[in-house]
């Protein structure tokens, strides 16, 4: 077809537009004239920009896939012209139907049945001719369009001759059966004559001796399914690169531009789809209606579905006409997904041992053997969705942080020292979550800790900034940092430990009171009760002011945030307020006296503060309780001003006793949420046995453990290093910053 | 486990024929794919998929993002489009599929849901009654994205229970593609869970008005 033609043509259709333009958008019809307009011209060349433009048109009428199936790998303009031909005769032969009534309306439900989407690999959803439609409406085979294209361009500038039926239902019919594969058939002749007499599929004969019959016909002609049925070509081999399954070294950055356009579904211009399974089926009994029995066989299949395991073990029953005959499978199948395909006792099995993962479609044709051991030539074609599950570890990146927005902060950070006057270490390490890591965010959990060798008393710091909160490592970083300093410094001015010495028979007293109600709790027992634990119990708390210092404490730490929030305020152009370093924050102060250790605490928050078997027993002192509301990822905050009075911090302030203890323990929620997973474990003296002698000592079978700390041996250096390396763990769904903070 | 429960919405009534509903199959399994590629989404995400057209039903009842093999949507018919009763049906499931914080057990994230139709709802008493609930928060959810889909679309009877409206400008495959896009990024950014209410949602694309 010469261009005259197809300016004929592109004059037809401006008319059959004129004619029938209610049925379209009026600025749709407006751009197909513009377009038609342009073509006509023949000034413009066929850049990008038209193409797209036609795109943008077709698509209206199709479907964005179809055109980009089409013409992803060729930008001819030859192509364009011979895939707008077909599209305007369509249009044109429906012109002429509907020529006999004038008014009458293309419904855009009519006009998307005609055409029918492609599934997302682009293969068509074919139905067998027996008029079964699939789910959805009437089919069209992609691959004998796509042949009609490569024809084109085999002869060079010479148009095809594209058969035009006399209507349309008719080549629906036509187009249902695929005439031929290309990959087998090149260049076949379409007797346009032949076209409009037979109202089947084309007779053609090919060069690899696949001869297709009328589809009424059942004679029989040995089939000769070519050995390269298992080979995609090579142009397909580099869609198959593409085919590539997301691997933990592609970045994840965002979702594709169109839908399903996954790199899976690349299919390449010879239509050979990437996952084909051939099977061959022998009819056991006469008469049995191959068709629905084959149908009711692989709609049996479902979709498949693979969960992340090593095997899959996928199978479905022959139903009773069939046995097995012999099953092929694609390259792709094999080596690049690992999968195996067998018969095992009238089942058709998939299995891998090592599945590589895999979003899109697997492509089945059946070819079936009668009992007259005659064989059909064109087998009934499928296509299921099938999906295999990466590993989901594999999925995780790690990006580097692109803006600290002047609070820049290491993405770990991790600690060890020796506390000489009580022969102890503390060691603590803090690393940023996956899910920071992921999307490129920083830290947000801080900690801080002082030894102070000349007065005895060892004060600790842990904080998790809220995720939400821009600035919320610096909220952490001052929250930890204030409360140590200060402790430091008002323990100091107020000699506290003087105080404590000099009020010895109260402290007695109290410290008897003390074991007394916490030895008439069980071990078990939930902290809400707080009016009678002894570790809130503040009658003696007033004689050694400890109220005053810790609500002085928390006051500085809100405080000192406020004032870098304004500061930072003067320093920028957006808003900010102190919502942006929301934090929480859990401190504690200790020393070591002459009848026992001596704690005072305070902690707002999620996360947990624990001492760990107290006095050579199982008992555990829970110092708080994490504050969370109704649904996951409430929690309260240091910087709520609301929570700034002396009343709601006494409520948070604990003093508690110990003669000995095997370790003290500071965690943010990164830490208690995988090994507590509910408020009432962080409050069971049990669980926390549990973590200190068994999780972080041995492991918990998934990941191992933190064996470096209990050892008194290793140095400084190599436990903070083993304590960094546990914060790697593995636990579902617990991907939050995690800090820990140990003295033992 | 924590879960991310997400409710889908489809409308299947007549006027969705076509073109429609299969821009929608199309943008689910593009949902789906993507959402599969996220290691946050694959670790927390639940979905159930109702369709409304004469009746509510559960096409696909909460199952794991994993496990999730995109159900076949059968034929359309013309019927009536009846909102009301697919949230009602969702509240329903919302009982039963969403746990609360308790002492013992964490709480699932706050869940959303997406609603896609292309006309107002047949049963207005209902839907009348239902989104009364769904905007006083008597279910609570992080967002609830309608989705007023082609030239016959209304946005006013989504806006009553909905966090936000995009109507798309034509119904054509591009915009529809480009909504779950946008919402496929939300939902993941939703799992990635905060600590407070719901971050800003990204901007949606041009094609989508909102609908304020």
């Amino acid at each position: 077809m010469c261009l005259v033609d197809f300016k004929d043509r592109l004059s037809n259709l401006r008319q059959y537009l004129n004619q029938c333009s209610e049925s379209f958008e009026p600025d749709l019809v407006e751009q197909v004239k513009n377009c038609i307009d342009d073509i006509d011209s023949d000034k413009c060349e066929y850049t990008e920009e038209i193409y797209k433009k036609y795109a943008k048109i077709i698509e209206t009428i199709f479907f964005e896939k179809y055109f980009e199936h089409k013409f992803k790998k060729s930008n001819r303009k030859v192509d364009l012209i011979n895939f707008l031909t077909d599209i305007f005769d369509q249009l044109s032969s429906k012109a002429k139907d509907d020529d006999g009534s004038k008014n009458q309306v293309v419904s855009q439900e009519q006009r998307s049945k005609d055409f029918l989407p492609l599934n997302n690999s682009g293969l068509a959803q074919l139905s067998y001719q027996s008029g079964a439609e699939s789910p959805d409406s009437l089919s069209q085979d992609s691959t004998s369009y796509s042949s009609g294209c490569s024809k084109a361009t085999e002869a060079t500038g010479q148009s095809p001759d594209i058969s035009r039926p006399d209507d349309l239902p008719e080549r629906q019919k036509t187009i249902t059966e695929p005439s031929q594969l290309p990959s087998l058939n090149p260049s076949p002749k379409v007797d346009s004559a032949n076209e409009k007499a037979s109202k089947g599929p084309q007779s053609t004969s090919c060069p690899n001796g696949l001869m297709v019959p009328d589809k009424d016909s059942e004679t029989p002609v040995s089939i000769h399914i070519s050995d390269d049925v298992s080979s995609p070509s090579s142009s397909n081999q580099a869609s198959n690169e593409n085919n590539s399954p997301p691997s933990g070294d592609q970045p994840i950055q965002k979702f594709p531009d169109s839908p399903g356009q996954s790199d899976s579904e690349n299919i390449g211009p010879t239509d050979q789809p990437a996952l084909k399974l051939t099977l061959k089926l022998v009819e056991k009994d006469h008469g049995i209606s191959t068709k629905v029995e084959l149908d009711k066989l692989i709609n049996n299949f479902g979709a498949l579905s693979f969960p992340p395991f090593k095997q899959i073990d996928f199978s479905f029953a022959l139903t009773k006409p069939f046995i097995f005959a012999k099953i092929e499978s694609n390259k792709f199948f094999s080596e690049d997904l690992n999968l195996k395909v067998f018969w095992d006792n009238g089942k058709l099995k998939i299995e891998s041992s090592a599945p590589n993962p895999y979003d899109g479609s697997l492509y089945i044709e059946v070819y079936v053997e009668n009992c007259n051991n005659e064989e059909s030539l064109s087998p009934k074609k499928y296509t299921k969705d099938m999906y295999i599950a990466p590993d989901p570890r594999s999925l995780w990146n790690d990006n580097e942080v692109e803006d600290y927005e002047g609070y820049e902060i290491s993405n770990d950070d991790k600690k060890c020292k020796q506390i000489l006057t009580i022969d102890k270490f503390v060691t603590a390490a803090s690393c940023r979550g996956r899910s920071h890591a992921h999307v490129g965010k920083p830290r947000d959990d801080n900690f801080y800790f002082e030894c102070d060798n000349a007065s005895g008393w060892n004060f600790l710091a842990v904080a998790d900034g809220a995720g939400s909160a821009k600035y919320s490592r610096k909220g952490s970083e001052i929250a930890c940092q204030t409360a140590v300093k200060e402790l430091k410094k008002l323990f100091e001015n107020n000699k506290l430990a003087e105080l404590i010495e000099q009020k010895y028979e109260m402290i007695i007293h109290w410290k008897k009171e003390f074991n007394e109600l916490r030895g008439k709790k069980s071990s078990d027992q939930s902290i809400s009760e707080k009016n009678i634990n002894p570790l809130f119990d503040y009658q003696y708390r007033d004689e050694l002011i400890i109220d005053k210092i810790f609500y002085n404490i928390v006051f500085s730490a809100y405080n000192n945030i406020f004032e870098e929030a304004k500061l930072k305020a003067n320093t920028t152009d957006s808003p900010v307020s102190i919502k942006d370093y929301y934090t929480t924050l859990l401190f504690m102060g200790f020393k070591k006296f002459s009848f026992g250790y001596f704690f005072a605490s305070f902690w707002i928050g999620d996360g947990a503060m624990v001492i760990c078997k107290v006095n050579k027993t199982d008992k555990v002192l829970v110092l708080g309780s994490p504050d969370s509301g109704e649904f996951a990822g409430q929690t309260r905050f240091l910087t709520m001003i609301e929570e700034i009075t002396p009343e709601l911090v006494q409520k948070r302030t604990c003093c508690s006793f110990a003669d000995d203890f095997e370790s003290i323990i500071l965690a943010t929620d990164g830490i208690t949420d995988p090994f507590f997973p509910s408020e009432a474990s962080v409050s069971s003296e049990k669980k926390w046995v549990q973590f200190w002698d068994e999780t972080l000592r041995k492991g918990d079978g998934e990941n191992p453990g933190c064996p470096e700390i209990y050892n008194p041996t290793i140095s400084c250096d190599e436990k903070a290093q083993a304590l960094r390396k546990w914060l790697d763990f593995w636990s579902k769904g617990n991907h939050d910053d995690r800090t820990i903070l140990i003295v033992n | 486990m924590r879960k991310l429960p997400i409710y889908i919405l489809l409308d299947t009534s007549g006027s969705m024929r076509g073109e429609p509903i299969e821009a929608v199959k199309v943008g689910l399994k593009s949902l789906f794919s993507g959402l599969r590629r996220d290691p946050y989404a694959l670790d927390s995400v639940h979905v159930c998929i109702i369709t409304f057209d004469r009746e509510a039903k559960i096409l696909l009842p909460m199952t794991e993002l994993e496990k999730v093999i995109m159900p076949e949507i059968p034929p359309l018919e013309s019927s009536p489009t009846n909102l009301g009763e697919a949230l009602e049906l969702m509240c329903k499931l919302y009982a039963n599929d969403v746990k609360k914080t308790t002492a013992s057990e964490k709480g699932d994230w706050l869940p959303l849901a997406v609603v896609m139709t292309d006309g107002s709802p047949s049963d207005t008493l209902l839907f009348e009654n239902m989104s009364k609930k769904l905007s006083a928060q008597a279910f609570k959810f992080a967002r609830i994205i309608g989705c007023a889909a082609g030239p016959k679309a209304k946005i006013e009877p989504l806006k009553k229970f909905a966090s936000e409206v995009v109507s798309l400008e034509t119904m054509d495959s591009t915009s529809f593609s480009k909504f779950w896009q946008w919402v496929s990024q939300s939902l993941t950014k939703h799992s990635q869970g905060t600590d407070l209410a719901m971050e800003k949602l990204p901007d949606p694309p041009a094609e989508i008005r909102i609908g304020f």
